[in-house]
């Protein structure tokens, strides 16, 4: 048995094509490649999709010699046995093929092609079926539209509005330049978040001291403080900048500073001060940016760890006097060689102003303050002193000897509020020198010019001595019995007992002698408040004035007992903070820490790091220089 | 020369490159920290933060420089394939080396929106790689020997053969036949391609509702013809399912690069815009 091709090939307006050959194969293939027997042009056909198999007399079996099926008599099926007799019909793709007995016993296969299955797929249309290129965006067009808008709105935006606007529109600004922020600004800076040209006021350039100092310049005059206060607060701060003494002179700051004994920080030095950013700079150390931004109030901004370490104050302060040429400091290699106090003391006085000197406590200063005072007379348990005290008695604040606290009164600052005479001397030295209507008549204490002016206004009243209450006692400080006098010239008289030796204000001050009438000249005084002014001492902190029992222990420091006159500068050695600064708990139970930051600040070495005690560095501090 | 993947290139060549430049810039990273006592404050204008910055600044670009580099293929050392295997791993590297340089100091601002657009990209990439290696395999098991030429042309004959068929059936079913070769799309929109989801297709209604005539008709040869359109519908349901398979499958070979390039430029510009805005306002 063997097959027999009949082809018909169907033509638009022709007769068809018939043509027949016996095949040679006992097994032809019928699919779509030239190789086959039976050849399907057709797409939807395989290369090679069945096999004809005769299956004993008037039986074929068809199968497919792929995955792809094949219709056989209306179904689909991967394999079909077939009678020949029967003239069943497979269907491949568009072609039919029909099969039949033919001569001799032989297989007739008539194979057509229908006609409306001329359509032609192209690679488009298989792109357009298959990928998911037609049924999404177009990916060239979305990264154009998605990159240029990113740098329209992140980079030619905010540029352009740095150099059109500048800082004229804040809010402009804020919007264009805040996407650059790479994080809050520290509370104290946060009203500048929108104002990024505050601080950056050039392009490509770090931002400089000059912007910094434009609102924390210290040493200013009261108009220019105020000047700087309005002015922040038109930028929206809500508190006046915080003046920031500079430590020293830029340059002066750099010639201290040793050279970086690490390579890799002195190349980033170098390279960081090429390209526009030293790290010499206010902003070196005080970085921006950075944090949540949750706190808040005027924290400033904080201080790098790296930063702090970098500018390790032993690094400038050990062997600087070889570097530093004329400088008046001392080497401070470490907290065991930091060298003797060096009080400030007032040496005397030219004219009126006095004459302020640095000497260390080894050569025993000596002061010349103009008073005339002993500290021993007041705290002697056993003196006229201590009777006194003693019969003011306890309701007036006294009752036994003196203690320090009866005329030094701790301030909040760490310090001493400055002694008031008349409230902490004028009980015992009274200035009373008249009664009236019922009421103690005082001298002023100050200026004697003002005593006398006193005493005129007083007795120009023309006050009655002879009878009733207004009462003459006849010398000012005076206290008993009081008796009525007939003075020719009271004035004068009260002047003379005043200011004349052995009078009332010569207990304490020493007076020049008139040329003339009544104006007496007194000695200038100035008390020292402070004779360390570049280091930071708490007295408030408990350590510092109460002992293991909780009793105030300032002779331990102040051998104010000992001392007879005024000009003893009594203040303790280092060795006295070094009993318990830099000592271990194991040595003392009241270690404390032997940092730099204990007693200097870096800006202000005055106010010691760790201490909030802004009002002191507000104050006026006392430069030798 | 047997097939090696671009993953296992030259014994993982690019692998053990970007494994090296990984750790050497997390020892740079570690440097950097301890010498700022353990606090991260702007570690990107540090020493290892320029250097870093540069590194995956330049990896950035070189990355993206394969879309055009794809277009010429070669053999030999810097064939495309070892340039996709240097694409992948260095695009990996990329996660260690940005993260690092931003010292995971984020904010909605241009630089974590670069960062973002990064791991945007790499992510995708990630996803790329994944289903180049596990996909290919399911697609020929499903596409088995057939073309996709091929599974049109089918569909296309069925249409045709379904229209001969169907002449004899009554209005409504007709229509139905109708519809089933006129409005049966193969592939729809994104979603369905992706999701191989066609609850509404033209073929499927019709041979449901169609299988549903047939089983209250008696035999006869109106049920001749029906059985027939049916056996047709059913055969076309199936390649349409092959077909739709395929789709998705393809879809998900295709589908991170709608990110994974539109990311990329954004990428480069945000990058653009990130290096210039540090040094504007540094």
């Amino acid at each position: 048995m063997s097959f027999i091709l009949r082809q018909i090939s169907k033509r638009v307006g022709a007769p068809d094509i018939v043509r027949e050959k016996p095949l040679a194969a006992a097994e032809p293939v019928i699919g779509r490649g030239s190789d086959c027997d039976i050849q399907l042009t057709d797409l939807a056909v395989s290369l090679r999709h069945a096999v004809l198999k005769q299956a004993g007399p008037g039986r074929v079996i068809v199968e497919a010699l792929g995955a792809e099926n094949f219709e056989a008599n209306g179904k689909f099926v991967t394999s079909a046995n077939l009678a020949v007799a029967d003239s069943p019909v497979l269907n491949f793709g568009s072609h039919v093929l029909t099969l039949s007995p033919g001569d001799n016993g032989a297989v007739l296969v008539l194979a057509t092609a229908r006609e409306n299955s001329a359509a032609v797929f192209t690679a488009m249309d298989q792109k357009r079926a298959f990928s998911l290129k037609y049924a999404l965006f177009s990916q060239r067009r979305t990264a154009w539209i998605t990159g240029v808008f990113i740098l329209l709105a992140c980079l030619l935006f905010p540029i352009g509005v740095f150099v059109v606007d500048h800082d004229q529109h804040r809010m402009i600004s804020g919007v264009a330049h805040r996407q650059w922020s790479s994080g809050p600004l520290s509370p104290g800076h946060h009203f500048l978040e929108k104002n990024c040209t505050a601080c950056h006021q050039q392009a490509f350039v770090s931002v400089t001291d000059t912007a910094c100092l434009s609102c924390h310049q210290a040493g200013l005059n009261q108009q220019a403080t105020a000047h700087l206060a309005s002015m922040t607060r038109g930028l929206g701060s809500p508190f006046p900048p915080d003046p920031a003494a500079d430590h020293a002179p830029h340059d002066r700051l750099m010639a201290a500073a040793p050279p970086d004994p690490n390579l890799a920080r002195r190349i980033n030095s170098w390279v960081a001060a090429t390209f526009s950013h030293p790290n010499n700079r206010c902003a070196s150390c005080h970085t921006e940016h950075v944090g949540n931004g949750r706190a808040a109030g005027a924290t400033p901004a904080p201080v790098t760890a790296d930063e702090i370490k970098r500018n390790d104050c032993k690094d400038c302060h050990t062997g600087m006097t070889q570097r530093l040429t004329g400088t008046k400091l001392l080497d401070v290699p470490d907290w065991g060689r930091h060298p003797d106090f060096r009080p400030v003391i007032t040496a005397g006085f030219v004219g009126d102003r006095p004459k302020l000197e640095r000497i260390a406590l080894s050569a025993v200063p000596k002061e010349k303050d103009g008073l005339i005072f002993g500290h021993d007379v007041h705290l002697s348990a056993a003196g006229g002193v201590a009777r006194e005290a003693a019969e003011l008695g306890n309701a007036r604040g006294y009752g036994a000897a003196l203690t320090c606290a009866n005329c030094h009164h701790a301030a909040p600052d760490g310090g001493f509020a400055p002694v008031d005479m008349p409230r902490d001397c004028g009980v015992c030295h009274s200035l009373v020198f008249a009664r009236k209507n019922g009421a103690d008549q005082l001298l002023p204490h100050g200026h004697p010019d003002k005593v006398v002016a006193a005493l005129r206004a007083f007795y120009a009243a023309g006050p009655q001595f002879s009878s009733g209450p207004d009462t003459f006692l006849g010398r000012p400080g005076l206290r008993g019995a009081i008796r009525p006098v007939a003075a020719v010239d009271h004035v004068a008289a009260s002047v003379r007992a005043a200011f004349e030796p052995g009078g009332t204000c010569t207990t304490c001050h020493t007076f020049m002698k008139p040329g003339a009438a009544l104006n007496y000249v007194i000695a200038p005084v100035r008390l020292t408040s402070r004779y360390l002014p570049w280091g930071d001492f708490n007295h408030n902190v408990p350590e510092h004035h109460l002992d293991a029992n909780g009793a105030p222990n300032c002779d331990t420091c102040h051998k104010a007992k000992s001392s007879a006159h005024t000009q003893d500068v009594m203040l303790p050695g280092i060795a006295q903070c070094g009993t318990c600064h830099g000592k271990t708990k194991a040595q003392n139970p009241m270690a404390a820490g032997s940092d730099c930051a204990e007693c200097h600040g870096f800006h202000n070495s005055g106010l010691a790091a760790s201490s909030r005690r802004r009002e002191l560095a507000q104050s006026a501090l006392i430069r030798t220089q | 020369m047997a097939h090696e993947s671009f993953l296992r290139h030259a014994h993982f060549r690019w692998l053990k490159i970007a494994v090296l430049l990984s750790v050497a810039v997390t020892a740079g990273f570690a440097a950097t920290l301890m010498s700022a006592n353990l606090r991260l404050h702007h570690t990107g204008s540090s020493w290892f933060g320029y250097i870093s910055g540069t590194i995956g600044a330049g990896l950035i670009v070189w990355l993206a420089l394969l879309g055009i580099r794809k277009r010429a293929m070669t053999d030999n050392a810097w064939s495309l394939k070892a340039w996709v295997s240097a694409h992948v791993y260095l695009g990996l590297s990329l996660i260690v080396i940005a993260t690092l340089h931003s010292g995971l100091q984020f904010g909605w601002n241009i630089h974590t929106l670069a960062y973002a657009l990064m791991m945007l990209v790499i992510l995708s990439g990630i996803f790329g790689v994944t289903v180049y290696a596990l996909i290919p395999p399911k697609l020929s098991d499903n596409r088995g020997e057939t073309t996709q030429a091929q599974m049109l042309e089918k569909i296309h004959a069925l249409d045709g053969r379904l229209l001969d068929v169907a002449r004899p059936l009554d209005q409504d079913q007709a229509a139905l036949v109708r519809r089933a070769v006129q409005h049966t799309r193969i592939g729809g929109n994104s979603w369905q391609r992706l999701t191989n989801s066609h609850g509404n297709c033209a073929t499927r209604h019709a041979l449901t509702e169609l299988a549903a005539a047939r089983s209250e008709m008696s035999d006869g040869p109106q049920a001749k013809a029906l059985d027939q359109v049916l056996t047709l519908l059913e055969e076309k349901s199936a390649t349409l399912g092959k077909a739709r398979r395929h789709i998705r499958l393809r879809s998900l070979l295709e589908v991170w690069l709608f990110i994974h390039i539109p990311a990329t430029l954004a990428l480069i510009a945000a990058l653009t815009a990130h290096i210039v805005s540090v040094f504007f306002f540094w």
